[in-house]
């Protein structure tokens, strides 16, 4: 892992498109300024994380499940206009 | 047209008629071609299938059948598109169907484009959304019935 020590107002540049700037440093936090282009994502690690969970947990709803479930509740697909988010 | 291997059996579907990846979907990043499926029998659920790796293939619904709207569009629309949300199966026998509502897909018709995009904030008004008992016609998913030989009859949604 490359390290660098950086001050308020200096940044670091990625590649040719990336600048990351600290914007403030304060109670053991530092506020980051980042920019990029459109199609680069920017995420916190945690949120990223969470994102890939719950993409693996959608994976599992094989077509066979799926119908499972329909056959279960007949009337399901007429029902889930009333379903709550859950997630 | 070129016949891909899915989960639902041989599909042959137009170059055209592919979707492409451009915002990726975390975890599944190297995936970027894919077809919208439907059963008319699952009423307003499509089928996102890989159309790179056959065995990946997720359930998706438009939000309002969750009582979920999203007032934000992706950075990456540049074109109107249609939101919808993935599909997670309960786990258990009387579980309910949950959805991926931290990171919907936004669908670009026009240019047959989608991506996932990460929300921190969606609404969930307290009066029920109305929602359609069929997926959104700008999708064009393709329509899929078994047939006995294994083998899929399609069409145009």
């Amino acid at each position: 892992m490359l390290v660098l020590t950086r001050r308020r107002g200096q940044a670091i540049c990625i590649g040719d498109n990336i600048r990351i700037v600290v914007t403030r440093i304060e109670d053991g936090q530092v506020r980051l300024g980042i920019e990029s282009s459109d199609n680069v994502t920017i995420l916190r690690e945690e949120l990223l994380e969470t994102v890939k969970q719950a993409n693996q947990s959608a994976l599992s709803s094989a077509p066979e499940a799926f119908n499972h479930w329909l056959n279960q509740q007949p009337k399901a697909v007429d029902d889930i206009g009333n379903t709550k988010d859950k997630a | 047209m070129k016949t891909y291997d899915t989960r639902f059996g041989p599909f042959s579907i137009a170059d055209e008629e592919v979707w492409h990846c451009i915002a990726p979907m975390p975890g599944f990043t190297d995936l970027q071609r894919f077809a919208l499926l439907h059963l008319p029998s699952q009423g307003p659920f499509v089928w996102l299938q890989s159309l790179d790796e056959a065995l990946i293939t997720f359930l998706l619904v438009a939000p309002e059948h969750f009582n979920i709207r999203y007032s934000q569009v992706p950075h990456f629309a540049k074109t109107s598109g249609v939101p919808m949300v993935m599909v997670i199966l309960p786990q258990t026998e009387n579980g309910t169907l949950q959805s991926n509502s931290l990171a919907p897909l936004y669908f670009l018709p026009e240019t047959r484009q989608f991506g996932q995009w990460i929300v921190e904030h969606h609404e969930m008004p307290t009066e029920p959304l109305s929602a359609a008992h069929l997926p959104p016609a700008e999708l064009q998913a393709q329509i899929i019935v078994p047939i006995q030989d294994q083998s899929l009859a399609t069409g145009t949604a």
